[in-house]
């Protein structure tokens, strides 16, 4: 089920097309990773869903229902620019977002109780915000985007300013709402985590959509036609294979001809008599992708 | 518009400003500073007044002969106004203060043969200073006066005494000492009185002067301040929530609409309180100095002290919507303050204007100012607390409703430009962009 959908979104500031007829959905449960190079649109159509800014033209889809401010308070939002009032309580800040998403005040308050538990902060909570370490505040901004466990989260660069093992709870984190078939956006440059985390990505560049689809259809796009060989001796020249070289971390590099299959390539090695121990098509690494894709926006 | 949006917005704007020291402090030591404030004069004054000690000594050099002093005399530096005398003994239910209060008599001329003598005595600090008059005075009127450092800057009361002595024994060959006296003090008594708006005559002593002055401006200030200072917070919340990078949050969350009216009508709220409190302090005050008010003739008008609490609020929300709304597009408070500035310009006409409106409160310029939407909360409630100011029915009504009108204008106006300002972060906005934004057709 999709839980939201971009249809054909342009959006312009002045002269500037922020964006061009961009399309994708999200769905149920699926953890979406929202790619780009800085300026390329990610922003403002994030801001399009959360309707801080209007599109041209185009439509948003939401919960199968046309976009609804109302529908809004399933969203969860963690903005790349963000902060908290400095002069504030922590639980008092998480019960003022809580209502805002139209928790009672109680409620709100015991969700900013639970989830200060969930993140380590549960001492914090009658703290004042400026007393709070840059992590420390990362982790509360995180807690009140989720503590409405809202049905589609957008989480913009959420590890960023965050030591490994604070890295590590908020992929749990994102992990556990991808188990109780939450959706979540994700917008980071973090390659790896991407790769780890989502299931499907999208690539803006310049406003357009450049790349969709599943993180292991796009690398495999985007990768050169190679497999990886560990065995006993170097592999024999055989048909399919142009070039061979050794690989970075031992073994060989197997550079297949055009229109060669590996599986076509793995039997010409077995049918040769070569004893492997690893046979392994290379994907490019989503890295690699973004930078293709990126400098080819560029040329 | 959604109400428990704004309800959320507004709680917490709430909660938050009244938590605040410099709001408790502001709103319940504002009465008590005054009345401490009031308390200390008083006491500065009985002490001054009560000080038999104070006895200031001036010589006097006569050389042309012309006051003949053959010892001390005691001279009154000034008068106790009737109707100051009347309130002491009312307020008093001992002996009467009034006895005590010696400003009166307490400057002594000491007559010198030789100016060196008295220079001397000035010198050894057994006068405070002394004057001398030329030889050719009748001529010339030369009176040379000589101060001690320490008496300089109390010397005034000392010339009018000196004056007075003198006027006195100028005449005293020429004209009966009967009408000597009552040319140096030609007005000394007899009654004040004021024609009342039902055609009565009431007596009008200086206190009811002075309370008719004080109050109005009194209000017209607590109202002024009031205003002011809930734009000003609205402001400085914006600044800080642009500062801290807040607003995408809370944008994500409620419409700019929704934002802009929790905080106008939390703030607005904490403000409200604020006025009651003053204005409730004050009415108590009034209520415990019945007597000595009465004695006074000063009455306590109590209508403008229950419409200030709506032309208060119509008021916060025209002034408060356009300033949060412009206030917005600053980055941090200073940037918001100067693009509220003309607004706080404005609002500032009747503190500007107050001297011709406390001359003519019922002229052109307190009846322009009353339908300034601006200006109409100070200037309405002003004009209904002076007594015997003209203001009407219609004026009142009339005001009332366009201010109404002028702050639905100005929420819709505000909303827009709050949108905006929040959105913009590190950018001037453009006049073009500002105009756009400010028509009321989306």
């Amino acid at each position: 089920m999709s839980v939201l959908a971009f249809s054909d979104l342009h959006k312009s500031y002045g002269d500037f097309p922020a964006l061009r007829g961009v399309s994708f959905d999200v769905q149920e449960g699926e953890v979406l990773g929202l790619l780009g190079p800085n300026g390329a649109g990610k922003t403002t159509l994030i801001r399009c869903l959360m309707d801080i800014v209007r599109p041209d033209s185009g439509a948003i889809t939401l919960f199968d229902r046309p976009h609804h401010r109302d529908l809004l308070d399933r969203v969860g939002y963690l903005p790349e620019e963000r902060g908290l009032y400095t002069k504030h309580r922590v639980i008092d800040v998480l019960t003022y977002f809580g209502s805002l998403k139209g928790f009672s005040r109680a409620e709100a308050r015991t969700r900013g109780t639970r989830w200060l538990e969930r993140v380590g902060l549960a001492e914090t909570a009658t703290w004042k915000i400026s007393r709070l370490s840059k992590g420390m505040s990362q982790k509360v901004q995180i807690a009140a985007t989720l503590m409405a466990e809202p049905e589609l989260c957008v989480l913009d660069e959420p590890f960023s300013g965050l030591d490994p093992v604070n890295v590590r709870l908020v992929q749990e984190l994102i992990n556990e709402r991808k188990a109780r078939r939450l959706a979540t956006i994700l917008s980071t440059h973090q390659m790896n985590l991407v790769e780890a985390m989502c299931d499907r990505i999208a690539l803006i560049n310049k406003g357009r959509l450049m790349v969709y689809g599943t993180v292991r259809e796009v690398r495999s796009r985007y990768s050169r036609a190679e497999v990886i060989v560990e065995a006993a001796a170097a592999p024999l020249h055989i048909a399919g294979v142009d070039e061979i070289q050794p690989a970075d971390g031992g073994g060989w590099r197997l550079r297949l001809s055009p229109g060669a299959a590996p599986r076509d390539v793995l039997a010409g090695l077995v049918a040769a008599g070569a004893r492997l121990d690893r046979f392994e098509p290379t994907l490019a690494p989503l890295e690699d992708v973004f930078i293709h894709v990126v400098q080819q926006g560029e040329s | 518009m959604r109400w428990r949006k704004v309800r959320a917005v507004l709680t917490f704007e709430f909660l938050h400003e009244v938590r605040r020291w410099p709001y408790i402090i502001f709103t319940f030591g504002m009465p008590v500073f005054l009345l401490a404030y009031a308390g200390f004069v008083g006491l500065f004054v009985k002490m001054v007044a009560t000080s038999k000690d104070d006895v200031r000594i001036y010589g006097i050099v006569d050389a042309p002969r012309v006051l003949r002093l053959t010892g001390d005399v005691q001279q009154p530096s000034a008068d106790i106004p009737p109707a100051i005398a009347e309130a002491m003994q009312a307020a008093s239910d001992r002996q009467p203060l009034l006895g005590e209060v010696a400003w009166v008599g307490n400057i002594v001329f000491r007559p010198f043969e030789q100016e060196s003598e008295a220079l001397a005595a000035l010198r050894a600090q057994h006068i405070a200073g002394y004057f001398s008059l030329a030889p050719d005075y009748i001529e010339s009127g030369d009176v040379d006066s000589i101060v001690g450092e320490k008496r300089g800057i109390r010397a005034s009361d000392v010339r009018r005494a000196l004056t007075r002595l003198l006027t006195e024994n100028l005449m005293n060959d020429t004209v009966p000492p009967d009408l000597a006296a009552r040319i140096g003090k030609p007005i000394d008594g007899g009654r004040s009185l004021i024609l009342k708006p039902d055609g009565s005559l009431a007596p009008y002593s200086t206190g009811a002067r002075v309370a008719h002055v004080i109050v109005p401006m009194a209000m017209t200030i607590l109202l002024f301040v009031s205003i002011m200072g809930g734009g000003q917070t609205l402001i400085q919340g914006t600044a800080t929530e642009k500062e801290n990078r807040v607003v995408e949050v809370l944008l994500s969350s409620a419409n700019p609409e929704e934002i802009l009216a929790g905080k106008l009508l939390g703030l607005g709220a904490a403000g409200l309180i604020q006025i009651v409190v003053w204005f409730g302090m004050a009415g108590i005050a009034a209520l415990l100095a019945a007597a000595a008010l009465t004695a006074m003739g000063v009455e306590i008008a109590w209508a403008p002290v229950i419409m200030a609490v709506p032309f208060f609020l119509a008021g916060y929300l025209f002034v408060g919507s356009l300033m949060l709304g412009t206030g917005s597009f600053g980055n941090n408070l200073k940037e918001g303050q100067q693009w509220a500035l003309i607004w706080i310009l404005l609002t500032s006409l009747p503190m500007i204007f107050l001297t011709f409106l406390l001359d003519a409160p019922g002229g052109a310029i307190a009846q322009a100012l009353t339908w300034f939407p601006f200006s109409t909360p100070a200037i309405v409630i002003f004009r209904m607390s002076i007594p015997g100011a003209e203001i009407r029915w219609w004026e009142i009504a009339g005001s009332f409703l366009t201010l109404l009108g002028c702050t639905w204008l100005a929420l819709k106006m505000g909303a827009r430009l709050f949108r905006l300002g929040l959105l913009m972060t590190g950018s001037r906005p453009k006049l073009r962009e500002i105009l756009r934004q400010a028509r009321l057709k989306a």
